[in-house]
């Protein structure tokens, strides 16, 4: 059965990958919070609709931090299209990566990648999703998205508080459209419907991954996550996404995410 | 071991380029350079070598809509600089060499290690919404497979390292890319002449989660006939059809080719491949190639066989070949590969243990060990390869 990427929308907004939060933070989404009678899918569903963006560009810094400390800085520009569903990444720092570059269509469904120095473009196969994106402790498949309602079944776990900000609790189980995980537990904010801490599961008795998104500014009027930390529970190695630059609603070209671009340098 | 002549008139354009091209902030450049270490244990060899691979890339923007790139590699030998093709063949095949051509054999067909300035690309890309047309020296990546590619004339590939990068090809390409990844690719490798000249096309579809390629190619080449002291032109059709997608989480691949040759002579060639990766992060690649024109048992090999082989003109001896690879992550920065080729005709098998270890943002360190495993001297891989390893350090810039 071929299983679909997991969703982590805050991670796909720092890549540009999806929109965030609505621009009105006072309207639907407010009056929806303050309703706690609201259902999982309904929770999940406000939170596609707060991702939805018709395109982004961006700058991302990536930080990987080994177990024994070592750090690896990244450096790549990022591209979306209608939410989701087309998605580019493009290395330019360091030398040793420059210029390799990461397509994902269908909501990360299906990957080409291209290396520059043999030219080469390589369609991966679904499995390639659980691979670590350059030895960081983000996989392929945490680059994905869309559909959080399309991809999870669960439960409502309590309403809590993760830092300083209301959020709903969920346990959330894949679909078989979903992802590799067993299963995730989410923090959602009540008020903006952004996911502010997973906690990934395989099939052990704790967590094994863990992200945390910080620093939530208001760009172009949307509530815009700038800083992610996806902790490795087991290994104990760590990963900072940075969002350098981002804008939203831009004109990219249909043909910006197709194999023959991935070669246009 | 492709014997290579500086080619400095290569790079005398490019640097005649720079200062009349675009201003110095629109070049980018960068680079890398490969140093190695290989220890070579033949049976009456004991031998070292230490290569070095200096590689820089420019790029510039010529325009909204055209591109330069091109590289620079410069290579240097010491150390072992020069083996006889008599040290790699069976002592049987090494004695008919030695008969035929008396005491002079080993020199006759000595490969030497020759420090090389070569360009690998050279090309101008113009690109019109989904058309680009390439002319200039340039990568040919054609095919799916991973280790064999039987519809690719373009390329050479090393059995234990199938990945790393190319000669360029002198070519012109035109590319029509439709939807996200449906194209036509068409190739003009110019001779002397139209009829000297070799051609290709390649049509590509993506249906579903599948990559689906057919291709039909016409080649001009050059054979060598070492026995004979001479070599010659020669042409052939290739049909031939890829696909790369995935069945049930499992990357699957084929590709295949059917060659019409010289007097008439029908040939095929096919491999299928499929990988994964298991969810503690080990990657498994397996494939299989079969060539219809290889031989079933080894004492079939002949000596014209091991020539063509070891001067380019087949990719293998034997009709039936596997190749498995097992890779996992380590640590963040280090990777264990353990890769295998197996003739599985005369059931020879080359084994290449490898680890990768990521010193800094910009430094790879690679030790790799060959070891040449087969039930005899006549065995592809079990006769006179020699066991060794190589150490490699890659800076890049």
């Amino acid at each position: 059965m071929l299983k679909k990427m997991v969703l982590i929308p805050v991670l796909l907004i720092a890549l540009g990958q999806t929109g965030v939060a609505s621009t009105n933070i006072t309207g639907q989404a407010e009056a929806a919070a303050k309703d706690n009678s609201l259902t999982v899918m309904e929770i999940l569903r406000k939170v596609d609709e707060a991702e939805a963006v018709s395109s982004s560009r961006g700058i991302m810094r990536q930080t990987i931090t080994t177990t024994s400390g070592a750090k690896r800085i990244m450096e790549m520009e990022t591209y979306s299209r209608d939410g989701t569903d087309k998605q580019l990444m493009r290395y330019t720092k360091p030398a040793r990566v420059k210029g390799e570059a990461i397509l994902m269509l269908k909501d990360g469904d299906e990957i080409w990648y291209f290396s520059p120095r043999t030219d080469r473009v390589r369609k991966l196969a679904s499995h390639a999703k659980k691979k670590k994106v350059m030895g960081s402790d983000f996989s392929y498949e945490d680059m994905g998205g869309g559909g959080m309602a399309r991809k999870y079944n669960g439960k409502l776990l309590d309403f809590v508080r993760e830092g300083k900000k209301k959020c709903y609790h969920l346990e959330l189980v894949p679909t078989p459209e979903g992802p590799s995980y067993s299963k995730i537990e989410i923090w959602v904010g009540r008020d903006d419907f952004i996911i502010r801490r997973v906690d990934y599961w395989d099939k052990g008795k704790k967590p094994y991954k863990r992200l945390i998104v910080s620093d939530v500014k208001k760009i172009e009027n949307r509530w815009t996550p700038m800083k992610y930390y996806m902790k490795n529970l087991k290994e104990g190695s760590e990963t900072w996404m940075e969002v350098k630059e981002i804008s939203f609603d831009v004109d990219l070209p249909v043909s910006l995410f197709s194999e023959r671009n991935l070669k246009r340098r | 071991m492709q014997k290579m002549k500086p080619k400095i008139f290569f790079f005398l354009p490019l640097v005649l380029l720079l200062p009349l091209g675009p201003p110095v902030s629109a070049l980018d450049w960068s680079g890398y350079y490969e140093g190695q270490v290989t220890g070579y244990d033949f049976p009456n060899l004991h031998s070292m070598q230490l290569s070095s691979r200096l590689r820089l890339d420019f790029a510039a923007k010529l325009g909204p809509n055209a591109s330069l790139t091109a590289d620079v590699v410069a290579m240097a030998y010491t150390g072992l600089t020069e083996i006889s093709l008599l040290d790699f063949l069976p002592p049987k095949r090494a004695r008919e060499l030695e008969m035929l051509f008396g005491p002079g054999a080993r020199e006759i067909f000595a490969f030497p290690f020759e420090d090389s300035l070569v360009m690998d690309n050279a090309f101008i890309s113009l690109y019109s919404g989904p058309f680009t047309i390439r002319l200039g020296r340039q990568q040919m990546p054609w095919g799916t497979g991973y280790t064999w590619n039987p519809t690719d004339v373009f390329n050479t590939k090393s059995l234990l390292e199938p990945s790393y990068e190319k000669p360029g090809v002198d070519a012109l390409k035109a590319e029509w890319g439709f939807g996200e990844a449906n194209g036509l690719t068409l190739v003009l490798v110019p001779g002397a002449t139209w009829p000297d000249s070799t051609r290709s096309g390649r049509g590509k579809i993506h249906l579903g989660v599948f990559d689906i390629s057919t291709s039909v190619i016409y080649q001009v080449y050059e054979t060598v006939a070492p026995l004979a002291g001479t070599s010659s032109r020669e042409s052939r059709l290739i049909l031939g059809g890829d696909f790369a997608g995935q069945v049930m989480e499992w990357g699957v691949w084929a590709e295949a080719a059917w060659f019409r040759g010289p007097q008439e002579k029908e040939t095929w060639q096919v491999v299928a491949g499929i990988d994964t990766t298991f969810e503690f992060q080990t990657s498994l690649m397996l494939e299989y190639f079969r060539d219809s024109a290889g031989e079933a048992e080894s004492r079939d090999y002949t000596l014209s066989e091991w020539l063509q082989l070891a001067y380019g003109g087949r990719k293998t001896l034997g009709r039936d070949y596997g190749m498995l690879m097992v890779s996992h992550p380590l640590t963040a920065l280090l990777t264990g590969t353990l890769m295998t080729v197996f003739n599985l005709n005369d059931s020879s098998t080359i084994l290449a243990p490898s680890v990768a270890y990521n010193f800094s943002d910009n430094l790879d360190i690679t030790l790799c060990g060959n070891i040449f495993i087969g039930p005899n001297e006549e065995s592809e891989y079990g006769g006179m390869y020699g066991n060794g390893g190589y150490l490699r350090i890659k800076g890049y810039f």
